[in-house]
């Protein structure tokens, strides 16, 4: 990450080839279309390259710390409200998913991790999960929920706390 | 309602970004001051970082590589130019002396400014084998949108020196100022500095900073502050 931040291709491009499936599945599950998937995951990546954005390695893996400003980009182009009439309009859906194929040991663990997080959030509460959902997939800001589920700001905000606990203790050393 | 009570529930909403901009910022000012909600916050962290891992992989297509490396080899190959024209380079300010010593970052150019008109050189090699602490530093992104920093401690406690990436350059008329804080009293740390084009710098703090609590950074008038003029930007606890 050092070589990234001192403008060595090479060593961006190698964080591309390790981060960049997780980084465009994170955009598509939140945008739901391929071409501004693509165009997220694209300006998440040129913003690492560009600014020097600095990985703190006591802050956790590369992977949080990409797969944090692919989210924060999704949540700019959904907050952009560049989503909405796309999705209402597009019928790609199903036939464009291409799932990853299980090629490495590595790709298999990271399907296993996937699946293991995706049990753990089903374990959650029905509210506490659908707010985190909401929030951290669809883009929506915490009023914006209590709006749409016809629920106090307070209870919103409480229920995101509660199953963040929830998910934290659910998924226990695996997330550490 | 105390502080802590009005933001302790904003935790989850910021982890998740589910904040407005404005409120986001208020937290984020809040943090500074409240340790429960900073242990919260890093207690519930990696619930938040696992949600992306719980997404389907998809192959990206392979115009998104195609298009990226295009730019990235670009833009390459233009700061290459530039860089090996720049590999070294001086600033001059009417009351700091610049030296450039020995650059020990791959292809980074250090520039390192003390107050009291003495240049200090840049040395990021570890000497002789001496153990070195590192510590990150707290950036207030209410002040700086952007940036990193960190200290350097030598084992023995001699001078210690604070590296910055990505900071943007201080208002005109302005320089960042280094401030060593003790006993709850902050006095000047002897060392100013300005950023590169790409942000980076450094100073040395003579004398080190044994007995300091914390490391403090603001944006004072270019000659200098006898006490700050502005809440700290950079915080870096010792």
């Amino acid at each position: 990450m050092d070589l990234v931040a001192d403008g060595d291709p090479r060593a961006f491009e190698a964080v591309y080839d390790r981060h960049g499936g997780a980084a465009f599945s994170l955009a598509y599950r939140m945008v739901g279309d391929r071409t501004i998937a693509e165009d997220v995951a694209q300006e998440a990546f040129l913003s690492i390259w560009r600014s020097r954005l600095r990985y703190q390695r006591e802050r956790g893996s590369v992977r949080s710390w990409v797969l944090g400003i692919v989210h924060h980009r999704g949540i700019d182009a959904l907050r952009r409200n560049l989503v909405h009439e796309r999705r209402r309009a597009s019928a790609e859906g199903i036939e464009e998913r291409q799932e990853a194929p299980e090629r490495t040991e590595l790709e298999v663990a990271r399907r296993d991790e996937a699946r293991t997080v995706r049990e753990a959030i089903e374990t959650l509460p029905d509210q506490q999960g659908r707010v985190i959902d909401l929030a951290y997939f669809g883009g929506f800001t915490h009023t914006e929920i209590a709006e749409m589920l016809s629920m106090p700001l307070g209870t919103v905000k409480g229920r995101m706390r509660l199953g963040l606990e929830k998910l934290r203790n659910t998924l226990g050393p695996e997330v550490a | 309602m105390g502080d802590h009570e009005h933001y302790a529930d904003d935790v989850g909403a910021y982890l998740l970004r589910a904040l407005p901009e404005l409120d986001a910022q208020a937290f984020r000012r809040h943090l500074v001051d409240c340790s429960e909600c900073r242990d919260e916050l890093e207690h519930l962290r990696p619930a938040a970082e696992a949600l992306p891992r719980s997404v389907e992989p998809f192959v990206p297509p392979p115009s998104l590589k195609r298009s990226l490396m295009e730019v990235v080899k670009a833009e390459a190959r233009e700061r290459g130019g530039v860089e090996a024209v720049g590999r070294r380079r001086l600033f001059s300010r009417s009351r700091l002396a610049i030296v450039t010593a020995r650059v020990a970052f791959a292809g980074a150019v250090a520039v390192l400014v003390v107050g009291a008109a003495i240049g200090f050189g840049l040395d990021r090699a570890t000497r002789g084998g001496e153990a070195r602490r590192t510590i990150a530093a707290h950036v207030d992104r209410s002040m700086l949108s952007r940036g990193s920093a960190r200290l350097e401690v030598p084992g023995a406690g001699r001078s210690a020196t604070l590296v910055v990436r990505d900071l943007p350059p201080p208002p005109a008329g302005k320089v960042y100022e280094v401030w060593i804080e003790r006993a709850g009293r902050v006095r000047p740390a002897g060392a100013l500095f300005d950023v590169g084009r790409d942000g980076r710098g450094a100073a040395a703090i003579p004398g080190g900073v044994r007995g300091a609590s914390a490391v403090l950074v603001t944006r004072e008038p270019s000659r200098g502050s006898l006490r700050p003029t502005e809440r700290a930007s950079i915080r870096i606890p010792v």
